[in-house]
Formats: C-alpha cells, sequence, structure tokens
C-alpha cells in the first residue's frame, strides 16, 4: 500500500502530462480519467516489482482500491464482478451468501461424481474447484455477436454487430443471474444455480442455449449487417 | 489443473506454484477402536464404519452440518482430541464400584462439544455400556406444535408423549442388542391403567416397546426406565453411561411449550426434564455421567458466556455439585493444519495457501473452518 501511495503522490505532480484514453473515463467519476486502476494484490505488485513492470507505473496516480478488493487469496475479481450483478437493493452480503452457497452445491454435486469415479484418469479431469466452474461457465457463454437496433427509413432494423470482450463477458453473466431469477420458486437458488453452472462449463444449458438463440438470430439478420455502416 | 491456467490465464510464475503443489494427507490412526486411543493418536483422525454410525447415530447425535459432511466425504471421520481422550481414560481407570463420576464438557459454540461426545459414545458402545443418551435436550423443549398434557400420575408435571416415545425409540435403536444380550428384565409390576400392566419379569426390551406403542405412557416408561436401569447397575449386571448434550437446556427460564389449557410450562415442570435431572443423580454406581453444556442451547438473551455456571446457574451446580470440568478449547495448530490437511485430501478444500487467513477468521474453532471451507 505504501508503494501505491508514494507513486500516487509522485504522479500527481506531473498529472496534466500524462493522459490515459480519457473517452472511456466514468462520466461522473471523482477521479480525473488520466487516473490508473488501482494494484490491489500484493502478489501482483510483486510480480511487477521482480520483472521491473512498477516503471511503467511510476508516473500514474492511481484509484484508490474499492473496500470490496483486498490481496486476500479467497478474493476473485470475476467472482466480485458477479455478486454485483446479481444483487439486488444493494444486499450485497446476502448475495454473496448466496453465491458462497451456490459454491458449496457445486462442490457436493461434483465430489459426488468423484467418488464415485473409479478410472483414475476420469477421476483426475473432473474440476471440483467452484471458481474454475464459473469461470468456465462464463467463457462458454460469451457470445460473438450482438443485435443493436438501427434506424432506418422509419423502422428499426435488429443489426448484428461486433461486441467488446467486456461486454460478452456481461451479457454471459447477466444471463446466468436471469436465468436463476426466472426458476421455479419450489427449488432454491443455489440448487438452480450450481446445476446450471456446471451444465454451462460442459456447454449445454439453458444460458448457452441462449447464446446460441442469439447468435442464430446474428445469422439470419446477416442482411441488415451493412446498416452498421451506411 | 490445465483448465484452470486457461481459464486463468495466470502468469507463468503462479504456474510454476501450481505444478509442485501436491494434495496434503490427513494423518490417520489405524486403531478404530476409541477404547485403543492413547496420546500418540492425538490430533489425528480415526474413521468410524458406517454401521457403527449408524447404529449409535441413526436417531441423532452428530450434528446436522457434520452429517452433511460425512456423506460428502464418504466416509465418518472423526479426530482424536484431547478432551474425549482424558474423559476415555479417566473411563477405563475408574473404580465402577463408587459412585458414577460426573463429567461436564464445556467450551465456545463451535469447539467440538458434540463431537467429543460422539467420541465417547462410541467408546462406551463399543465397551458395551448401556447409552442413556439424549441427543440434544432444546429439541425437547423448543415449539413445533407439540401436543403436551398434564401428567396423569405426577401431580403438576407436563408429558411431552410423542417426543418421548421417539426418544425410547432411539434408545431402544442403540441398546436393543445388548439388551437382549444382557437379558435384563424388570423387578416389579408396572400398572398402567385398568387394563394395562406389565408383570414382573418382563424383559426391558418389551417394556421399552409398550412406552412406544402405547405414547400416552411413554413418558413414566423413560422414568421407570431410569429407575431400573440404575437397580441393574447398582446391582452390577450392567455399565451405563449417560450422556446428555445441550444439559444447560434443562435450566433455563422457559420454554416454548404450551399445554391444551394454554399455560406456559417451565423446563422444571417437564416430566421428562425431571427423568433427566435424576439421570445425572449419581446415586448409583457401576456407570458414568457425561454432560455437555453449549451457549447454543440456552436463550438466546443468556448466550454471552460459554462458562458452566453462567449457563446453569446456581440450581444447576448445586444439582450436579461433584463433577469434573473438561474444556473443550479451539484447535491447536497442529490440529488446525491436520484438520485442512484432511479438507484438502478429501477435495473440500480447493485454495491452498490461505491458512493464515482461515486461522485469523475463524479463530480456530473447528465449526466455523467448516462453514468458512464450505465455499472455497
Amino acid at each position: 500500500m505504501a508503494l501505491l501511495v508514494k507513486y500516487s503522490k509522485f504522479g500527481s505532480c506531473i498529472k496534466h502530462l500524462f493522459q490515459m484514453s480519457p473517452q472511456f473515463a466514468a462520466k461522473y467519476s471523482v477521479y480525473p480519467p488520466h487516473f490508473g486502476e488501482p494494484i490491489y494484490k500484493k502478489q501482483e505488485l510483486d510480480k511487477l516489482l521482480e520483472t521491473g513492470g512498477i516503471e511503467n507505473f511510476k508516473l500514474i496516480p492511481f484509484k484508490a482500491a474499492k473496500s470490496n478488493e483486498t490481496c486476500s487469496i479467497f478474493h476473485d475479481p470475476v467472482v466480485s464482478k458477479f455478486i454485483n450483478y446479481m444483487l439486488i437493493k444493494g444486499q450485497k452480503k446476502l448475495a454473496r451468501q448466496v453465491l458462497e452457497k451456490t459454491f458449496e452445491q457445486i462442490k457436493k454435486i461434483q465430489l459426488a461424481k468423484y467418488n464415485k469415479e473409479t478410472d483414475p484418469e476420469k477421476k483426475s479431469s473432473i474440476i471440483v474447484d467452484p471458481v474454475v466452474i464459473l469461470k468456465k461457465a462464463i467463457t462458454n457463454c460469451k457470445p460473438l455477436l450482438k443485435l443493436t437496433p438501427v434506424k432506418r427509413g422509419g423502422s428499426y432494423y435488429q443489426v448484428p454487430v461486433p461486441i467488446t470482450d467486456k461486454e460478452s463477458t456481461f451479457y454471459a453473466m447477466r444471463w446466468f443471474v436471469h436465468c436463476g431469477r426466472e426458476k421455479d420458486k419450489s427449488v432454491s437458488f443455489a440448487d438452480f444455480m450450481a446445476n446450471e453452472f456446471i451444465q454451462a462449463s460442459n456447454n449445454n444449458g439453458r444460458v448457452v442455449k441462449k447464446k446460441l438463440d442469439l447468435h442464430k438470430q446474428c445469422e439470419s439478420n446477416r442482411a441488415y449487417a451493412h446498416y452498421r455502416w451506411s | 489443473m490445465k483448465a484452470y491456467r486457461r481459464v486463468c490465464n495466470y502468469a507463468t510464475a503462479a504456474v510454476k506454484q501450481e505444478a509442485q503443489y501436491q494434495i496434503p494427507t490427513a494423518s490417520r490412526t489405524d486403531k478404530k477402536n476409541p477404547a485403543d486411543h492413547d496420546s500418540h493418536d492425538l490430533s489425528k483422525f480415526y474413521t468410524i464404519d458406517a454401521k457403527t454410525v449408524s447404529s449409535i447415530f441413526y436417531t441423532g447425535g452428530l450434528p446436522k452440518p457434520f452429517v452433511e459432511q460425512t456423506t460428502v466425504f464418504a466416509e465418518t471421520a472423526l479426530m482424536v482430541r484431547n478432551p474425549a481422550l482424558e474423559i476415555i481414560h479417566s473411563l477405563k481407570s475408574a473404580d465402577y464400584h463408587k459412585p458414577a463420576r460426573r463429567y461436564l464438557l464445556y467450551g465456545q459454540t463451535g469447539s467440538g462439544k458434540s463431537l467429543s461426545l460422539a467420541h465417547i459414545l462410541h467408546y462406551a458402545y463399543s465397551s458395551k455400556f448401556i447409552l442413556y443418551h439424549i441427543p440434544y435436550v432444546p429439541i425437547w423443549l423448543k415449539y413445533g406444535r407439540k401436543e403436551v398434557n398434564w401428567s396423569p400420575t405426577k401431580n403438576g408435571l407436563a408429558d411431552v408423549p410423542l417426543i418421548a416415545a421417539q426418544w425410547l425409540k432411539h434408545f431402544k435403536h442403540q441398546n436393543g442388542a445388548l439388551l437382549d444380550e444382557l437379558n435384563l428384565t424388570t423387578s416389579q409390576d408396572y400398572i398402567w391403567s385398568i387394563r394395562e400392566t406389565t408383570p414382573k419379569g418382563t424383559t426391558l426390551n418389551e417394556f421399552i416397546s409398550h412406552g412406544i406403542n402405547r405414547a400416552k405412557f411413554a413418558c413414566d416408561c423413560m422414568d421407570y426406565l431410569l429407575n431400573e436401569l440404575k437397580a441393574h447397575c447398582s446391582n452390577n449386571k450392567c455399565k451405563m453411561l449417560v450422556a446428555i448434550d445441550g444439559f444447560n437446556a434443562f435450566f433455563n427460564e422457559k420454554t416454548d411449550l404450551k399445554t391444551e389449557d394454554r399455560v406456559k410450562v417451565t423446563p422444571q415442570q417437564v416430566s421428562m426434564v425431571q427423568t433427566g435431572l435424576s439421570a445425572v443423580l449419581s446415586d448409583w454406581n457401576n456407570g458414568a455421567i457425561v454432560m455437555v453444556t453449549s451457549p447454543r442451547a440456552a436463550l438466546n438473551t443468556r448466550r454471552e458466556s460459554h462458562l458452566p455456571i453462567y449457563l446453569i446457574g446456581r440450581q444447576g451446580f448445586e444439582h450436579i455439585d461433584p463433577f469434573i470440568p473438561v474444556l473443550v478449547p479451539e484447535l491447536s495448530t497442529i490440529e488446525f493444519n491436520n484438520m485442512l490437511d484432511y479438507y484438502e485430501e478429501k477435495r473440500w478444500l480447493q485454495k491452498p495457501g490461505g491458512r493464515k487467513e482461515l486461522e485469523f477468521l475463524t479463530s480456530k474453532l473447528p465449526a466455523d473452518l467448516m462453514l468458512r471451507c464450505a465455499s472455497l
């Protein structure tokens, strides 16, 4: 932390010399656009110090780390992002507990498979780590294209356009959350989502189907693709 | 692991560390019989075979989260810890001609009191003690649309017939085979009503069956059974271990129970509680009494301390007075590491390397550790 503070102080003196892609900055952010994202993991900082990559960050002022960003080994940025997407009315504690319960359920299901399997090769291929399963599920559900409405001749057309990596991750995560909200009331969120994650990590399930549907629609609307430019 | 690297896009330095990581194995003892455990087995795991688990703990006795975990791990493994070992050692070396000794297990919530008791119960079961085991007292006294009637035989006391019948079933499940083997019989006639009597010389198994089938008399049956067993123990026909979990619930100020005429019942007014209290009296020999006090069994306004006098009060203290208090502490460093080794061996803990953090978060309480590791 001391390192961060030192460099941020030093960097802020010359902040007007060093501009960082201002077009991505949030509109009402407290920080001016040239402020860098904080590196809050101790391991990453150590790595930067070792490799000498720290030189690139010496003259940049940094944002303060958010309250939920820790250097704990159990912290994962993807997981905390997912929690942020699924929470309602700011009940973050509840959302976190629910996701933790989901992880527990995933582990239970996978361990049951693991204990049942006798073939050692297949056994070692079973993934038990819930975070890995979550990440794998999300990567499997990321769409390649999206549809945007474009007005031409008085009517709107759904035009397939390429999608950024960040946005496609957002799509995938949001689909998972919506899928969880549409579930039957008799099943708990944790049980339902655990099944859904495991299925998606094996490339099937509702959310993967949603992705494929989107792809199909993009394919059928390919005739409108040129509306993107003209 | 390969998939993990690909998904996480880990840098090479991190990958190197992961390649070195080997799944640790927890240290275990081969001694299946708890009577053989000694100080060399401290902080090691021993497994109880499924048959024994179902014959002792089928109808209660193990905490629910622990039971869930055993189904996931496909085995029931307990850690050999000092408090249980101390009591087992003391039971082995006790002089059974003298009145029954009383032990009181106490400790913080989640420090492993119930599992220590389970270890002791396993010892007692394997060395042919009759178990007079009350799995968890608050279950009797909690609200649950229970049928509560005034007792016809004891003035001013209330019966909870179905719960008593349930307990008798529990008792029969644990001790049915042993009672058959010892061939214990009733020493006097019991007259339940005008038509129903149990003559002198009936086996205790039949006696209990009557209590289960006629739930109306279950509470009385429980009481008579205790007296019979005490008498048999004193006549040196059998040995008995009285084990009561959540003992301090006997001395709570109130219960959730109400009789049909809407009178609130205090714990001391419940006939089963009186039976439990008389089981704890050491007016018999050839046996031992193990009690567990836990803050969770107390009313939620009285959970500030885990110390026995605070939980059972002056009255309770005087009731059980000469007793041996045994503290169940939090895990020691060796125990803590072995516990985590066990979790990693069983693939329950997927993220190695956060031990210091877990130690700080859980303050080495095993139940807390179990909860924390559930999502990791």
